[in-house]
């Protein structure tokens, strides 16, 4: 039971994320400061934040911004990991030594610190929290990926394929790679959690996306002063938060626990 | 020991030239030039003249590695250079406020320590209790929530809905506990995580077998045999949340109000302070990167194996 409660709790997230802000009527940016602070019924379901935008809105736009952008960082990062990683891992020598002697340092640094300083220094945007986040997010992938490549790297069928001459390219897409899928989907779902926790404290902290893009770190962050008075517009998107970092650890959770699978990957 | 030790020592050095580097490279990064940013800051409309005035006297006219050189002697000396703000020393600010987060991680880490021990502990000794199962979901839970989120439910809860304690600041006694226990709640999970894997391996060797065939109670299998053996992992452990718990410090601070380091780093990074931010994150990266080397050394005295590597 606890294996699917992950990702359907994960898919219901994303469908209010995407759905609610068609279907409710209400601009999660407008102003409307006369309905300022309302609490939850009539028109308003969850009630009005400090500015008066529709609290339900305003957390499912929030909601689709965060994911995005968390989506994002963990393209990069896997895409970047896995690349990295089975290169090293295939060719041995000085590239392996690089990545492990890169791995070593950026495990050392405090990831959120040196993101928030980038994010702090540079102007804010999508842009800055990818390059913030980017350059030390794909080491867990990129370990991943090479320890799998070594693996799979001495197998008599590897062999086989080295031995009729095929090339380094055709070896990494066709014949390693469809056995890194496994590991590297498992990692990927733990990084997007983390990349989840890191943009939205990012927004938190004043570091992250400008506004009007808010996501949610940046609506406790705005919320926060008033939570003693009001505790409605920092609670809600701090609750969505939640529900979808569970979701996304239940769901990781399930795929480390799960028995790797012999034929992991496909298309041969 | 020697050579662990040198080895050890050579690449904390290396570490910590590249953070050096990373970190001076920072204020390179930031748009805009930092002498027209004083002035600007000073209330004083930047001029050509004015301008190139100041980059001479603050040496920024010269080569890119001969001001690093030049940085890094200063802050080997605890020069940590000045804040574009109102031109003080950066270095007193954040080391006055360095006792309060320590204060604040040292009673977090007590928090995750004695949390993750009572509960690896009692969910080795009754795998299959109810609380157990609900005890793995709520480290799961833990891993997934950020802090700050963490802490603004138990704000909502315990300090605006009971009324029990107050929500930020440094006043009193009282204080020091929501901030301790949402930083702390967010080590335990990953000590727990790392603590009960220990455990499972240790009970999984045969002396336990051998403990539990001639008679001896499980309890006393766990407690006395198997944490022996665990412990040296756990120091590890120990390591890794302690490095934690500093850099998540930042954001709880905030939340918080807590008059520490990471708080003064975020006021810096919204006046875009750059000097400040840059000696944060020195400071905390220096910290992180002699934490984990301590803790290989501590490894390397007490387990032979370690040293053999």
């Amino acid at each position: 039971m606890r294996g699917r409660a992950g990702p359907a709790l994960l898919l219901a997230v994303v469908l209010f994320c995407l759905l609610t802000p068609l279907v409710s009527g209400h601009d999660p940016h407008a102003p409307d400061l006369a309905r300022a602070l309302l609490p939850p019924g009539g028109t308003h379901w969850l009630g009005t934040d400090q500015l008066g935008r529709d609290l339900l809105t305003r957390t499912a736009a929030a909601g689709r911004t965060s994911l995005l952008v968390a989506l994002a960082v963990t393209a990069a990062t896997t895409a970047l990991g896995a690349v990295t990683g089975a290169a090293a891992g295939l060719a041995g020598g000085v590239a392996d030594r690089l990545l492990g002697f890169a791995a070593t340092v950026a495990l050392a640094l405090p990831g959120l610190t040196l993101a928030l300083a980038l994010a702090g220094v540079l102007r804010p945007g999508y842009g800055t929290v990818l390059v913030a986040l980017v350059p030390l997010g794909w080491v867990n992938c990129g370990l991943v990926a090479r320890t799998a490549t070594r693996q799979v790297a001495g197998s008599d069928h590897v062999l086989a394929v080295r031995a009729i001459g095929a090339s380094r390219r055709y070896l990494l897409r066709r014949t390693i790679g469809p056995h890194l899928a496994g590991p590297v989907l498992t990692v990927a779902t733990a990084d997007f959690g983390r990349a989840l926790i890191a943009v939205t404290s990012l927004s938190f902290l004043g570091a992250g996306l400008p506004p009007p893009d808010t996501d949610w770190g940046g609506m406790v962050s705005e919320a926060t002063p008033l939570l003693v008075a009001a505790p409605g517009p920092a609670v809600v998107p701090a609750l969505a938060l939640a529900l979808t970092g569970l979701a996304v650890a239940l769901t990781a959770d399930t795929l480390r626990s799960a028995p790797a699978s012999p034929q992991a990957g496909g298309r041969r | 020991m020697t050579a662990v030790v040198l080895r050890r020592g050579a690449e904390l050095l290396l570490t910590l030239l590249t953070v050096s580097v990373l970190v001076f490279l920072l204020t390179s990064l930031a748009p805009g030039d930092p002498a027209e940013e004083i002035l600007r800051r000073g209330g004083v409309q930047p001029t050509a003249a004015g301008v190139a005035a100041l980059r001479a006297e603050l040496g920024l006219d010269r080569p890119l590695f001969t001001r690093y050189l030049e940085w890094l002697l200063g802050v080997l000396r605890g020069d940590l250079g000045t804040s574009y703000a109102d031109r003080s020393p950066v270095a007193a600010e954040i080391f006055s406020r360095v006792p309060a987060t320590l204060r604040l991680a040292g009673a977090a880490a007590l928090v995750a320590a004695g949390l993750a021990v009572l509960v690896s502990v009692r969910v080795t000794l009754r795998p299959h209790a109810p609380g157990s199962r609900a005890i793995a979901l709520a480290t799961v839970a833990l891993t997934g929530v950020p802090p700050y989120i963490v802490g603004i439910l138990l704000i909502s809860v315990v300090a605006v809905g009971l009324r029990a304690l107050p929500t930020g600041g440094d006043g009193g006694p009282g204080a020091v506990v929501l901030p301790a226990l949402t930083l702390g709640l967010a080590g335990a999970a990953t000590l727990l995580r790392l603590l009960r894997a220990d455990l499972a391996d240790a009970l999984r060797q045969p002396f336990v077998k051998l403990a539990a065939a001639k008679g001896l109670r499980a309890r006393r299998t766990v407690l006395v045999h198997a944490v022996r053996v665990a412990a040296p992992n756990a120091v590890t452990a120990a390591g890794v949340v302690l490095a934690e718990l500093l850099a998540g410090a930042v954001v709880v601070e905030t939340l918080f109000s807590w008059p520490g380091v990471g708080q003064l780093a975020v006021s810096a990074i919204r006046q875009r302070d750059v000097p400040v931010v840059q000696a944060y994150v020195l400071v905390t990266g220096a910290a992180t990167v002699a934490l984990l080397a301590c803790v290989e050394l501590c490894l390397a005295a007490c387990d032979p194996r370690v040293r053999r590597r």
